[in-house]
């Protein structure tokens, strides 16, 4: 599993595939990556995106809970 | 929506608000207490119910914080429905407490129009909080188009052939009978069918699912306002006509929108 797929994962229950993969694209342009050029070394801003995008729609507990699968999807994931 | 997210809390209290409007039913449709408990029964459960979605509302404003774009559109909606239980207390006083008719136009209809502008602005600050995830021209557009169409409708089979035609009715009754339908379609289904364009996009993501149920009240209570437009036109409005349980399930299902709003943000023990 890619990066970009860890976070699809956790941000799809919420906002849906579309939104999700969305998402992932956005903040890979905005670091000058594309989506599967996404590594370990850019969750702290991949994390932060999701706060800034998912603030204005869901409560707090909700994006913890978003961040917290990214981040247990990532550890047990084995990401390639 | 599956059963670990949705809490028992939610479940009981649209329970017994559903409960409550078959009670009203089984009361009208048994003619229980006769012509006056009919009317009581009809009056007092629509009331009951709206005002219970009122209280939920505001309680699930408070929780997910009034001054927040999470909390801010439940506050209004609240208070829309705050506005039209207000509204039913006096219809009912009028009507079951005076033993009166109650007048049309009348002071429970101020109650009742205030409601629009008040939902209205609730449910487009929870479509435009979506904008930073979605696109939102489609669905507005849609809306519009939508409301175009609706109004060309109400004008074509209720306003034209009935409400602005109908003999022996007063202007302000004249008035009333146009402003409730449109009001329905631009300020309650017009924003209902954007906010629901915009989540459909999150294609069965949670945070879809409290606004879905939304949609389902404001259309609801849209139906029934534009019935009793043509029933009140035609002077064939009677308390415990069909079109009033559209008011009570339609504050039902927006009630339900906030008690899942609070259970995906504060989840519960879930049911069994």
């Amino acid at each position: 599993m890619q990066v970009y797929e860890a976070v699809s994962t956790a941000l799809e229950p919420y906002v849906g595939v579309i939104v999700a993969n969305t998402c992932v694209r956005a903040t890979a342009i905005s670091l000058g990556k594309t989506a599967d050029a996404l590594d370990r070394s850019d969750l702290p801003e991949l994390e932060s995106r999701i706060r800034g995008l998912l603030a204005p729609v869901a409560a707090p507990a909700v994006i913890e809970d978003a961040i917290i699968t990214l981040r247990r999807t990532i550890e047990t994931g084995a990401l390639t | 929506m599956t059963p670990a997210i949705i809490s028992r809390r939610t479940i009981t209290v649209f329970g017994a608000a559903l409960a409550t409007l078959v009670l009203v039913f089984v009361f009208v449709t048994l003619r229980v207490g006769g012509d006056l408990g009919v009317v009581a029964a009809s009056d007092i459960g629509e009331t009951v119910v709206v005002a219970l979605a009122a209280l939920v509302l505001f309680d699930s404003a408070r929780r997910l914080g009034v001054g927040t774009s999470l909390g801010r559109p439940w506050l209004l909606v609240a208070s829309g429905a705050a506005s039209f239980a207000v509204g039913d207390a006096i219809w009912a006083f009028i009507e079951v407490g005076m033993g009166q008719e109650v007048p049309y136009p009348g002071l429970p209809d101020a109650f009742y129009l205030l409601e629009y502008p008040l939902v209205a602005m609730g449910v487009l600050s929870a479509g435009l909080a979506f904008r930073g995830l979605i696109p939102l021209k489609r669905p507005a557009v849609l809306a519009v188009a939508l409301g175009v169409v609706a109004t060309a409708g109400i004008y074509v089979g209720l306003l034209a052939p009935a409400v602005l035609t109908a003999p022996d009715v007063s202007a302000g009754e004249r008035l009333l009978s146009a402003l409730y339908p449109l009001a329905d379609t631009w300020l309650m289904v017009v924003p209902a069918v954007f906010v629901l364009g915009v989540v459909s996009m999150l294609g069965g993501g949670r945070l879809a699912w409290p606004w879905i149920a939304v949609g389902v009240g404001a259309v609801l209570i849209a139906a029934s306002d534009i019935g009793y437009s043509w029933l009140a036109t035609y002077d064939l409005y009677e308390s415990g006509a069909i079109v009033d349980y559209g008011w009570g399930l339609g504050h039902a299902f927006m009630m339900l929108c906030a008690l899942i709003a609070r259970d995906l943000a504060d989840p519960q023990p879930p049911a069994a």
